[in-house]
């Protein structure tokens, strides 16, 4: 999703989240890794819906993100 | 079913030579599920956080937890205690304007039919958005600083 809809975008992993940084946006600095930071073995960030609504809110990428993440709720 | 909050923050954090106290009034859009009871509370003010629970104490606790970690990971970004300070009241205005709209029709909702959550306080929807961040002495330290604090409440009633 991010990479189809937030140009120039970056992560960085702390311990127990990531950060989303956008050029003309306010880092989003509170994506939780998982359970039991799962993403540290497996390379691979399982984020539960609320939080990628609220990253997409946030960057203002909803209805984007659906297009690759239908899920996502209003 | 979505209800409009406040956040009432307090806590502590500790950055380059400074511990800094952080309060702030903040705006939530409280939803719960329809089917499992559980609760997501999404940031209106500030934009960059949203965090879930079981019930809605325990969405609290978590978010609590989150913002705590939010505001190290502030401190860690910056070099001094204005920075900090810039840094944080930056985080908390910063609007989701979204999650605005949603918050705004679930306060005419909750005062047009008087509805609220059992068991939360209930204040005036006029609330502003708020942060104080001040210094801290090592004086002034105690135990209570491993502790942030978060009350939630449910804005209801009208202005004066």
């Amino acid at each position: 999703m991010l990479d189809g809809c937030l140009p120039g975008y970056t992560t960085v992993m702390g311990d127990h989240s990531f950060t989303v940084r956008a050029p003309g946006h306010e880092a989003y600095p509170s994506v939780p890794l998982g359970k039991h930071g799962r993403a540290r073995e497996t390379g691979r960030v399982e984020v539960e819906f609320g939080h990628v609504r609220q990253l997409a809110r946030h960057f203002k990428i909803l209805e984007c993100g659906r297009k690759h993440i239908p899920l996502i709720k209003h | 079913m979505n209800y409009p909050l406040f956040l009432r923050f307090t806590g502590t954090t500790f950055g380059s030579g400074f511990a800094a106290k952080v309060e702030f009034n903040g705006k939530f859009l409280g939803i719960q599920d329809s089917e499992d009871g559980s609760w997501w509370l999404h940031g209106v003010n500030p934009s960059a956080i949203a965090d879930c629970g079981k019930t809605l104490d325990e969405a609290n606790t978590h978010l609590r937890e989150s913002l705590r970690g939010v505001l190290a990971w502030l401190a860690g970004e910056t070099d001094t205690f204005e920075a900090f300070e810039a840094s944080v009241n930056r985080f908390v205005k910063t609007t989701n304007t979204d999650y605005l709209a949603d918050w705004d029709a679930a306060v005419s909702r909750v005062r047009a039919h008087k509805e609220c959550i059992e068991g939360l306080p209930v204040r005036a929807a006029f609330l502003n958005v708020d942060v104080r961040v001040s210094k801290k002495t090592m004086n002034e330290l105690n135990a209570a600083d491993n502790s942030p604090s978060s009350e939630l409440v449910t804005p209801i009633e009208q202005a004066a």
